[in-house]
């Protein structure tokens, strides 16, 4: 594991070009081992935590003992209570899953045709659309009563497997194996393929493991009468990486609660009971533990602590249990239902199930002996007494939302965990299975011979067997299906999609993480805010804007997690030579805790405990005495009132460690994130204070991530700029990959001419990033030279563009699927109905044939616009002799429904899984759509300084040198002043000259000073000189218009420009008429269905106060919903207008009054003396008199509507009309 | 992915320059046996001005990679397919 053993290392990168070696890697990858070994460090976390899931003793196994074996009974348990229904006289069967086994991505069994080739690489799985898979099994053993144990083997379905992990076939193949295998030469792995989609488990911040915390919090007091805000908190984590948070409560009147969480569902428990429980002890050794042994030194100062543990103790007598058996008695007798126990198991052993499984389970979860329960025992007597000192004052809190107190949920581990649930919840399922075939089949005995020929073949076939497709939900969604929550606060946005956008937005997966989505809602910042603590871990640069600010994070470059326990096995022994002992005394002056992964191993006075600390870190780095480097000395010294002191000692995984030089050695050591506050480690060899520093950083720039230590000269940019930088680096249109052929995204962005950067720091070559172009050297000028650069656009050189700067493609794939047309005849039947290809013998018009080929399928190379024909298919039925027929002679297009013209690239077709000779049922079609920048699109320096492109601008109008040389690119100088970005400037500077002399410069931040004759403008300058330019890198410039030199010297140079994704062809929105609301008649919202773009409050106002009258009607009206409505004059409404059928039945064929709108609440009914001229007859033949006085106006839509519903709440809206 | 034809700032066709820039950068050239540094090779191949220079020295030549994803995959898959 320690990565100073690896032989033969590869050459270090440096920051030269190194064409030639670069290129001797594009032709032939090498056969051994990666050139990029960073980039395989950086993604670890993912594949080591899932290779560690069926690992010999890994978690899955500790779950599988965990889970232990489930009893049930037979006979029926509602039958009346006789001797032969007591538990003890039923039968009992026994289940227990012996192991559990994941295979490789192969065929399914049913391919009969394949012999020899059966194993389906992840390539297959992308081009496919389909999930990379393994066959998962479990070996299932079970017996009835003390029999033999009979033992089956059981079908979980098929398991999503991570890619590069040790169940898939890329493992520790070479970058020559993997292009072999269609994939990237730089292939990491480490995420899953579902459905043809890589989706990963995004790394989660969870509580730091095993240590007590002190937490004050305000919400403790809602919990009851009695509570306060004081308690101490334990995840808990087992060996298989469950976890189970207990609780510890300060009550007003002195006496702790416990609280746990078990199925989502919330537990008090006096703490006395469970300590009661967990050993045989009396009420004076559980006082002497809490406050100190009788007549020790300082405990007449303790009399907060004593006179509470006095009233824990008395108020305990209530319960009237003494011994152990009792306590144990009675916990099992009311937990016994919670926990789902056997029905024959005595309440005795249920207490005990209760301490195994909830007490403090990290000091054992499973084959649990008295020693365990004296280690749980004086856990919970070390958390009572931090409890007091935190409620007494003596103690600070720790803080939750440092990363001193916080780990990483690592992938693979949240994978096992869920495998762990489904298999327990299935077992479960197998009773719940059982007790309705034996309700239906009058409670067979389990002895009986039915019980043997249903229970595999009806009773355990019932159950739902398909564990994998759980997990495939899981991966495909992000949701977390789960009865008890698995200690984790949130129930989705657990896993994302691991876009290909370029090579940074890749990397910067791996390397995320979340403090999850519960945060998120908090309204407080607190938990948003960069904390020191995080220096060396967490990237205090590369996080988003706006609203995931400070809750996604990135790792530190050469932060990493630990993913198996370290060895301590030799370290109790250790510690008790270094002078460890049991008990502790009354102050903390006197004896401070000893702990390694939350098992105290004993107590030592202060002074001593710094002795042993500094003691176990040099043997830890010698590499002597059995301490394993990984492991964390966390010393809290002593203090008034700080952190409650001690040594905690971390060795298991999921911990955050980076490299720092250890000087009493020389030599590196990992420091974790609990003991780093408490440490002194100098930044750089300079600051090394003798007698304090123990440690100094490799170099100042492992504090910030991959993305973040690409940005030039971050040092000089004022710090926001490089926040937008780590993010426009990662929407950067690059290269996402070389195997593009072979990859089916949505959506891919493609950049033509990509480019080395001339400025990059060495980090640039070690992650492999020329792999991966994402932007272009360009000659940027900064001047005012147009007016088209004002507020951030810039001006494009339009033979530049011409020549292809920036071009770049965007590639579509979509899928066509005659499966999925199958679907709505009720249920998914098998049975094939379509077949792509023109009918046989129905009508094929010659125009489907400008697009599609003989097959049916569009011909490659073609363009196509919307509605264009890109598949042809037809029904099919059997006909009888294994073939399709087709019978209507109708066929089916299908067609390309984007706005934009693209060219078919490539159609695959896709067979079935089971490789019979079924015809085809889908197809992926990829598009390309070419776009070459046009005006609109997005632009950006590496300096968080972005712009749109304004005009291209004709090279004949640009001003040039005078060298003739005319820049590609124009940018506004008031770009600068205000966002202080001199780190642009140092760029132009240094590109000029790197470009000059064919070097690469270093663009490492922090390597310059600020000490006259040191910084990077003189040293840039100074090299420009020496190639005849100016100093400052000003040149002369001539205006392209009037050939005169202008006024000023501009400022050229090459700076590295990246194109952004954001386009305006995927943008643009713009309608005369189109899609309305039916409620309202207003425009409908949306791009993609052709809607319009809301003019709200704000842009009313701005019309309003501009006095544009005009343009305000039209475009709240006349663009609007406008309409044309009919009002009555006499009484001002709108909804009793209504149009006239006639003036009456005998002038009908007269037709003159029809479809004139008369008001009816105006008109009465027309008598006999009224007029027949003036009569008007409704659509029922009623016949009415008046309500003439109506005319029609001009209204918004919208106003028609609040008046039907103002009606329907009773209320009249009156309009007056005039004139 | 393949050298842009013309420089995209000044216009010069560096298309054809691109090998003989490669020759020079990575076979011998001095008696020493060691090829020539990224700077004088361009000055040789007459490239005077920066823009043409980077349009030389930062191309990154993609298309060798793109080549290893043959298009005659049969190839790649009957000579190390999956079991080989």
């Amino acid at each position: 594991m320690a990565p100073s053993k690896r032989e033969k290392r590869v050459k270090p990168w440096t920051t030269d070009y190194d064409t030639r070696r670069r290129h001797a890697l594009f032709r032939n990858p090498p056969a051994d081992k990666t050139a990029y070994p960073s980039l395989a460090e950086a993604i670890q976390p993912h594949v080591e935590s899932f290779n560690g899931l069926f690992a010999q003793h890994g978690q899955l196994y500790h779950a599988l003992r965990d889970i232990g074996t489930k009893t049930f009974l037979d006979g029926n348990p509602a039958a009346p209570g006789d001797a032969e229904s007591e538990p003890r006289n039923r039968n009992r069967l026994q289940i227990r899953m012996k192991e559990i086994f994941l295979e490789k991505c192969t065929l399914p069994p049913s391919n009969k045709l394949e012999s020899k080739k059966r194993d389906i690489l992840p390539v297959e799985c992308r081009e496919r659309h389909a999930t990379y898979r393994g066959r998962f099994r479990g070996r299932m053993e079970y017996r009835v009563n003390d029999g033999e144990w009979k033992e089956t083997v059981r079908e979980f379905g098929y398991l999503p497997l991570m890619l590069r992990s040790n169940r898939c076939h890329l493992e520790g193949l070479s970058p020559k194996e993997l292009v072999n295998r269609r994939e990237e030469s730089e292939e990491l792995g480490g995420y899953f393929i579902v459905n043809g989609i890589e989706k990963l488990i995004r790394m989660l911040i969870v509580n730091r493991r095993n240590f007590p915390a002190a937490i004050i919090r305000g919400s403790f007091v809602n919990r009851g009468a009695a509570y306060t805000k004081y308690g101490i908190q334990i995840r808990s984590v087992r060996p298989d990486q469950t976890s189970q948070t207990n609780v510890l409560h300060y009550l007003n009147d002195g006496s702790v609660m416990f609280r746990f969480s078990w199925r989502k569902a919330e537990y008090l428990v006096p703490v006395m009971m469970v300590m009661k429980a967990l050993v045989e002890t009396n009420d004076r050794e559980i006082y002497e533990s809490v406050v100190g042994p009788a007549g020790s030194k300082g405990l007449e100062d303790k009399q907060f602590v004593t006179d509470r543990v006095e009233l824990l103790l008395r108020s305990y007598k209530a319960y009237a249990l003494h011994s152990r058996l009792d306590t144990r008695t009675f916990l099992g007798s009311k937990f016994r239902v919670v926990l789902g126990v056997p029905e024959d198991m005595s309440d005795e052993d249920a207490g005990t199930e209760f301490l195994r499984k909830i007490v403090l389970p990290h000091l054992g979860s499973y084959d649990i002996t008295d020693a365990h329960n004296a280690d749980k025992f004086r856990m919970l007597v070390f958390m009572i007494r931090k409890l007091y000192a935190l409620v007494e004052g003596e103690c600070a809190t720790d803080n939750p939302d440092a990363v001193q107190s916080q780990e990483i949920l690592l992938p693979g581990f949240l994978y096992g965990m869920i495998i762990k649930e489904r298999i327990d919840e299935w077992m479960n399922a197998v009773g719940l299975s059982l007790r309705e075939w034996s309700r239906n089949n009058q409670w067979p005995s389990f002895t009986s011979r039915e019980f043997d020929r249903d229970f595999l073949g009806k009773v355990v076939r019932k159950t739902n067997e398909n564990i994998g497709q759980a997990l495939d939900y899981f991966l495909a969604t992000g949701n977390l299906v789960s009865p008890t929550g698995l200690d984790l606060q949130q129930v989705s946005g657990y896993t994302v999609v691991a876009e290909k956008i370029n090579f940074y937005r890749f990397i910067s997966h791996f390397r995320m993480v979340h403090r999850g989505s519960f945060f998120a809602q908090l309204k407080t910042t607190t938990v948003r805010k960069l904390l020191p603590e995080s220096w060396g871990f967490l990237c205090p640069v590369h996080t988003p804007d706006g609203a995931p600010c400070g809750l996604l994070n990135h790792l530190a470059h050469k932060c990493k997690i630990a993913t198996v326990p370290a060895d301590v096995s030799k370290l109790p022994h250790l510690l008790s030579q270094l002078g460890v002992v049991s008990t502790s005394a009354a102050t903390l002056d006197d004896s401070v805790v000893v702990q390694l992964d939350g098992r105290i191993l004993g107590f030592c006075p202060p002074k001593q405990a710094k002795t042993i600390a500094d003691t176990l870190r040099y043997w830890k780095v010698e590499g002597s005495h059995d301490v394993p480097l990984e492991l964390e000395v966390g010393y809290i010294p002593t203090s008034n009132a700080g952190q409650y002191p001690g040594i905690y000692m971390f060795s298991a995984p999921a911990r955050l460690l980076r490299p720092a030089k250890y000087l009493p050695l020389d030599k590196m050591d990992f420091v974790g994130s609990f003991e780093q506050p408490f440490m002194s480690i100098a930044c750089t060899e300079p600051e090394i204070a003798s007698g304090d520093s123990t440690h100094v950083e490799y170099d100042p720039t492992n504090i910030l991530s991959i993305v973040a230590n690409q940005t030039p000269f971050s040092d000089f940019n004022q710090s926001p700029r490089n926040m937008y930088q780590c993010q426009m680096g990662k929407q950067t249109m690059g290269t996402p990959g070389t195997a593009l052929k072979y990859r089916t995204d949505n959506k891919t962005y493609r950049l033509q001419t990509g480019q080395s950067p001339v400025v990059r720091p060495p980090l640039h070559n070690e992650y492999g990033l020329d792999n991966f172009p994402s932007g272009t050297n360009a000659v940027v000028a900064v001047i005012s030279y147009t007016g088209y650069d004002m507020d951030d656009a810039m001006i494009l050189n339009k033979s530049a563009h011409e020549r292809g700067f920036g071009h770049g493609t965007v590639y579509k794939a979509k899928k066509i699927d005659l499966a999925e047309e199958n679907k709505n005849s009720r249920g998914r039947s098998a049975a094939i109905t379509h077949r792509f290809g023109f009918a046989p013998d129905g009508l094929q018009k010659a125009a489907w044939k400008t697009t599609l080929d003989e097959d049916g399928f569009a011909a490659i190379g073609v363009k196509v616009k919307q509605g264009d024909i890109v598949a042809a298919s037809h029904t099919v039925t059997p006909d009888g002799a294994g073939g399709y027929v087709n019978r209507d002679g109708i066929t089916h297009l299908h067609r390309y429904k984007e706005p934009e013209d693209a060219f078919v690239e490539e159609i695959k077709i896709i067979g079935t899984e089971t490789g019979g000779t079924d015809p085809c049922q889908a197809i992926s079609i990829r598009f390309r759509i070419p776009r070459s920048p046009v005006i609109g699109d997005k632009f950006s320096s590496r300096h968080g300084q972005k712009g749109v492109l304004s005009q291209k601008w004709p090279a004949t109008d640009m001003p040039f040198t005078e060298s003739g040389m005319q820049p590609d690119v124009i940018i506004n100088p008031h770009a600068f002043p205000s966002r202080m970005t001199i780190g642009m400037f140092v760029e132009s500077l240094a590109g000029k000259s790197g470009a000059l002399h064919g070097l690469a410069q270093d663009s490492t931040p922090f390597k310059f000073k600020d000490k006259a004759g040191e910084t990077a403008v003189e040293y840039f300058g100074h090299q420009l000189k020496r190639s005849g330019y100016n100093y400052f890198g000003n040149e002369p410039m001539y205006s392209g218009i009037t050939g005169e030199e202008l006024a000023a010297d501009i400022y050229v140079g090459v700076v590295y420009y990246q194109r952004l994704r954001h386009m305006v062809n995927d943008k643009f929105q713009v309608r005369t008429t189109g899609p309305v609301t039916p409620l309202t008649g207003q425009p409908i919202k949306g791009r993609a269905k052709g809607g319009g773009i809301r003019v709200g409050e704000m842009e009313r106002d701005s019309l309003l106060a501009h006095g544009t009258a005009f343009l305000l009607q039209d475009r709240l009206m006349n663009c609007s919903d406008y309409t044309k409505a009919w009002i009555c004059k006499a009484c001002g409404s709108f909804l009793s207008t209504q149009p006239s059928a006639g003036v009456s039945a005998g002038s009908r064929q007269f037709g003159s009054d029809a479809g004139r709108v008369r008001c009816r609440r105006c008109s009465k009914r027309a008598g006999p003396l009224d007029p027949k001229s003036e009569c008007w007859e409704d659509r029922q033949g009623e016949r009415w008199h008046g309500g003439d006085n109506v005319t029609q106006v001009a209204v918004p839509g919208v106003l028609k509507y609040l008046d039907v519903e103002l009606a329907a709440m009773g209320v009249r809206m009156k309009f007056s009309v005039d004139p | 992915m393949i050298i842009p034809i013309r420089c995209f700032s000044c216009g010069k066709v560096i298309a054809d320059l691109y090998e003989k820039y490669v020759d020079l950068i990575s076979n011998p050239q001095d008696e020493e046996g060691n090829p020539m540094p990224d700077g004088e090779a361009m000055d040789k191949l007459g490239l005077n001005r920066y823009c043409c220079r980077r349009m030389m020295l930062t191309h990154v030549d993609l298309i060798e990679k793109l080549l290893r994803y043959n298009p005659a995959e049969r190839d790649i898959i009957k000579v190390s397919g999956p079991n080989r």
